[in-house]
């Protein structure tokens, strides 16, 4: 990993210094991204936001310290720290739900995780559009095959038996749709090579 | 018209690594330590963020929006993975068991010749071997015809394939008899204690039960499952799915008897051990004589043909039976989420 951009530093360096605006502007930049890594990381959606402002003062604090000397990236770095506080938060969570469920004599069983209760908001248009587009030129047997593995959550091994495939070339056509779906042309010249 | 992601023209990460993690990442499908090395970037690379950001939304539209995926979905399962998605080809896909089937049941019509002049092969050998052959074509090719008819019907959206594919291969049976019947003789041949039938009745016999027996065992069958494949191709996977699943509201097709697989297997076992009864009776009965052996192998052979034609067409029938379930279950799953 390549240390701090010269950027990086200077906003480090006014955040040491007290710059309250280059503290939003950390702020606003790496908050977003840190709440799709707690996501990643399956933490629910409802501490999402209390974790992700834990690893921010945190970082804070550091900086202001001078405890960040730039031999890894700032990314590594808030990686490193926003790993600790996951790590943390699964520790208090387990002993939590251990000792709930020592005093009210119950039994913890597999729910559904509270990420998945909460609604979708409603898909952007352009994406929305963008979404259909992109699905309906797929080629067929890589449509299904995606929206049977990411809408209705088959594995490759249900898909298999369903269509009679083999389950590694459901695995190729899953990869493949995935990056179709995307629109990645690296995957449009392995599926025909040659088309540019 | 563009593919995928042709033509629109989004900066890239300069570092392709990075790039191609991105679609892993998104679906969830990147190992820790690979995430941990992505996240890192992801955080310093601006274009990356972007294109995580895109992607997410996409797969979150993809997940949330049933409409966005309905469109084309159940089509597109049916056609790749479902029984009626063969419907339109030759006699529905089935190209198989039509042959076996036509193939066994005019063995056993051309096996009949030679049973029926048996005791007597001296005499009757050489018609014996110049009519089997022609027999075992014309049988052979009745079969295939009568249920290449109902396919057809039944593809132009007619309730009467059935009914034509039993005319065909009567019309058929009764043209070879009609042809066969001058050369047959009109006394009886095989000898027996009991009075025995004459060469022509005994024929005739062979062919009515030949023709029954297969009427019920491929035809019928045949008829019902083609009709179904008719039905899923329409659309109407709810029908299916209750009337093969036992359900209360189960209405079977328009002249399509829903004959279910065990009824047939209890025919089949119950006839079979009839003809074993009524064999051991005739073989008791039957006069020794230097062709008598072979009179007993011809039954004998002609037994074990009824039996894998019955064994075949029930094997096809409920693996064809499992077929249209499972095509109609997916679709009604998929359809009725739980």
């Amino acid at each position: 990993m390549e240390p701090s951009s010269p950027d990086d530093r200077s906003l480090l360096a006014q955040i040491a210094a007290g710059d309250q605006r280059a503290a939003e502007s950390f702020d606003a930049r790496f908050r977003p991204r840190l709440q799709r890594f707690a996501q990643s990381r399956m933490v629910p959606f409802q501490d999402q936001n209390d974790l992700v402002q834990d690893v921010l003062l945190a970082a804070f604090q550091k900086i202001r310290e001078h405890k960040f000397h730039g031999e890894s990236s700032l990314g590594t770095w808030l990686i490193g720290i926003l790993s600790h506080k996951i790590a943390d938060y699964w520790d208090r969570n387990s002993r939590e739900s251990g000792r709930i469920a020592r005093t009210e004599n119950i039994e913890l069983t597999a729910t559904q995780p509270a990420i998945d209760r909460i609604p979708d908001p409603a898909p952007h248009p352009d994406v929305a559009v963008e979404t259909r587009e992109n699905l309906a030129m797929l080629p067929k047997e890589h449509r299904v095959v995606l929206l049977l593995n990411v809408t209705e959550g088959w594995t490759t091994d249900e898909i298999a038996a369903l269509l009679k495939m083999p389950s590694g070339t459901v695995g190729r056509i899953l990869w493949e749709a995935k990056h179709l779906l995307r629109g990645n042309p690296r995957a449009l010249k392995k599926l025909a090579p040659g088309r540019d | 018209m563009n593919e995928p992601g042709e033509g629109v023209d989004r900066p890239r990460c300069s570092q392709p690594e990075w790039n191609e993690a991105i679609t892993d990442y998104c679906f969830g499908g990147v190992r820790q330590e690979d995430r941990d090395r992505f996240e890192a970037h992801v955080l310093e690379c601006d274009l990356c963020w972007h294109e995580v950001q895109r992607l997410d939304s996409l797969i979150k539209t993809l997940r949330s929006d049933k409409s966005l995926t309905q469109r084309h979905f159940t089509s597109d399962i049916v056609s790749m993975a479902g029984i009626s998605s063969v419907f339109p080809r030759f006699v529905a896909g089935h190209r198989i068991h039509v042959g076996v089937a036509a193939v066994i049941f005019a063995c056993i019509v051309a096996l009949s010749v030679f049973m029926e002049i048996a005791y007597q092969y001296d005499r009757f050998a050489a018609f014996a071997w110049t009519a089997a052959p022609v027999v075992f074509l014309w049988m052979a090719a009745a079969g295939i015809g009568a249920l290449a008819t109902d396919w057809r019907l039944t593809r132009a959206g007619r309730a009467s394939g059935l009914a034509a594919s039993i005319g065909v291969l009567v019309s058929a049976a009764a043209l070879q008899y009609m042809v066969l019947r001058p050369f047959l003789p009109i006394f009886p041949i095989t000898e027996a204690t009991f009075q025995t039938w004459t060469a022509q009745a005994a024929f005739l016999k062979d062919t009515v039960y030949t023709v029954a027996f297969t009427a019920l065992f491929t035809l019928v069958p045949f008829h019902f499952i083609v009709t179904m494949q008719r039905e899923l191709q329409g659309g109407r996977h709810r029908m299916a799915f209750e009337l093969l699943t036992g359900g209360r509201f189960a209405v079977a097709p328009t002249r399509a008897p829903y004959i279910r697989a065990w009824l047939l297997g209890v025919l089949l076992v119950c006839g079979a051990i009839y003809s074993i009864v009524s064999t051991a009776h005739l073989l008791e009965a039957l006069k020794v004589t230097e062709y008598s052996n072979l009179f007993i192998h011809t039954i004998q052979i002609r037994w074990l043909l009824f039996l894998a034609l019955g064994l075949e067409g029930l094997a096809w029938y409920h693996s064809a039976l499992n077929e249209l379930k499972r095509e109609s279950a997916v679709v009604y799953r998929l359809s009725n989420p739980i």
